[in-house]
């Protein structure tokens, strides 16, 4: 081996060394004197970083609050809301859910004919009915009463027996002198149908169940 | 070595240099509380932007649930709409026209009612049309919904408080053979029949390919009613 080789070796291994070490030193010791904020240079430094980040921190929250309002004030919420009430409103008015109000409650107690119901309800529609159950069976827009083979009477397939008890909610002093009126439906009933005896009277409260589902069109599509 | 650390220490520069003793209220005092306030500032804006982004990605996704939402409720809109006879809607079906009876001699019968058309008439018929699975329905054009009444004022027939005259035409969708066979069915329309054969009140039925009956335009009120 060559010696004089060996001692250049061991020189350069011995300097890159020492001034590793020293670099080490210096960092560890800058950021220890960075944190401290000892020299005048470094703290105004750092300083102005801090301030110039803190700045775009600030930016950053305030971009992130106004995409935060604007979902916040988004158009979807008040629409979602919007369409919530009128799906609410259209499956009251078709007999989708069960409804409660003030109204009236009658009684048609003895033989009747199926016209004399079409009338009750074309009646109560008239006089502003917003819901009406026969024989606590929703009336809607497609409810059929028709004569059953037997010659009784069938309120969308059930078959309704006297007394026949009908509920309609809605003005409760429109919809009595609808029926009331001199002349009227009730007026006529109670004069010419023998053995007939009828009622009404207004109610606080009135419950009208929900119809059955009505059916997918299956012949109607939408004109659009 | 020691020329590595000799050439080291110098190349660090005066930056390097020791922090020789300060006494209080030095201004490098007043730097470091500079900074130390700064950096709580900084931390405090860094948790908010966590924050804030936490809240966005949570409003986002539930953003899109919504949206998904609004799509399923718009359907549903839709299908309330169509069934409660607020949409126009096309199809096969049939149509009945009703008409008065042209008979002379109304003026020297016992019962000049019986010679005309009248909203009972009308109503049986619709009745019998939805029975025979009638999916929508119009009286010239107004369409039959649910607060649909039909009464008598004089001689014509009110449908949705809309006065109509004679030739009453209703048009019904669905299927077109069924409809007309219900139609004939000598169980309904006892009363409408009789006055066709003794009075001369027109009745007809025609199967129709193509219908499109108008959606309903009048108003609907739920003043008094609120769900349960």
């Amino acid at each position: 081996m060559n010696t004089r080789a060996s001692l250049i070796s061991i020189t350069l291994v011995a300097f890159l060394l020492g001034f590793l070490v020293m670099a080490q030193l210096t960092t560890q010791q800058r950021m220890d004197l960075k944190r401290a904020a000892a020299f005048g240079a470094d703290g105004a430094l750092l300083i102005s970083d801090l301030v110039e980040g803190n700045t775009r921190l600030r930016q950053e929250v305030a971009e992130l609050d106004a995409q935060m309002a604007s979902y916040r004030s988004a158009t979807n919420q008040a629409r979602l809301q919007t369409m919530l009430d009128e799906l609410e409103r259209l499956k009251m008015l078709d007999g989708a859910v069960a409804v409660v109000g003030p109204g009236v409650q009658g009684t048609l107690d003895g033989p009747v004919t199926v016209l004399d119901l079409h009338d009750l309800i074309n009646e109560l529609r008239n006089a502003g009915a917003e819901a009406i159950a026969l024989n606590g069976r929703r009336i809607v827009a497609s409810s059929v009463i028709a004569p059953m083979a037997d010659g009784s009477i069938a309120v969308d397939g059930a078959v309704a027996r006297p007394p026949h008890i009908f509920v309609a909610i809605g003005d409760p002093a429109t919809l009595e002198a609808a029926l009331l009126r001199p002349g009227g439906l009730l007026a006529v009933f109670s004069n010419s149908r023998e053995g007939l005896r009828v009622s009404v009277q207004r109610r606080d409260r009135i419950v009208a169940p929900a119809h059955a589902p009505v059916g997918e069109f299956q012949y109607a599509v939408p004109a659009k | 070595m020691v020329i590595g650390l000799a050439l080291a220490w110098q190349l660090k520069g005066p930056r390097a240099s020791p922090p020789v003793g300060y006494a209080p209220g030095d201004p490098r005092d007043r730097s470091v509380r500079t900074i130390e306030q700064l950096e709580a500032e900084q931390a405090a804006l860094k948790a908010e932007i966590g924050r804030l982004r936490t809240d966005l990605a949570n409003y986002q996704a539930h953003a899109a649930a919504e949206t998904d939402r609004l799509q399923r409720l718009n359907a549903d809109l839709d299908a309330q709409r169509a069934a409660a006879g607020l949409t126009a809607m096309r199809g096969p079906g049939i149509v009945v026209s009703l008409d008065d009876s042209g008979a002379r001699n109304i003026s020297t019968s016992p019962d000049p009612n019986a010679f005309l058309v009248h909203d009972y008439d009308l109503r049986d018929v619709i009745n019998v049309l939805w029975l025979a699975g009638a999916e929508a329905i119009a009286v010239n054009d107004e369409r039959v919904v649910g607060n649909t009444s039909a009464y008598c004022v004089g001689s014509t027939v009110m449908v949705n408080t809309t006065r109509l005259s004679p030739p009453y035409v209703v048009r019904a969708i669905g299927e077109p053979a069924s409809l007309a066979e219900t139609l004939r069915n000598p169980s309904y329309l006892t009363a409408l029949r009789q006055k066709v054969e003794r009075y001369g009140i027109k009745f007809q039925v025609a199967p129709a390919p193509k219908l499109t009956l108008p959606a309903y335009t009048g108003g609907f009120s739920v003043r008094h009613c609120s769900s349960q």
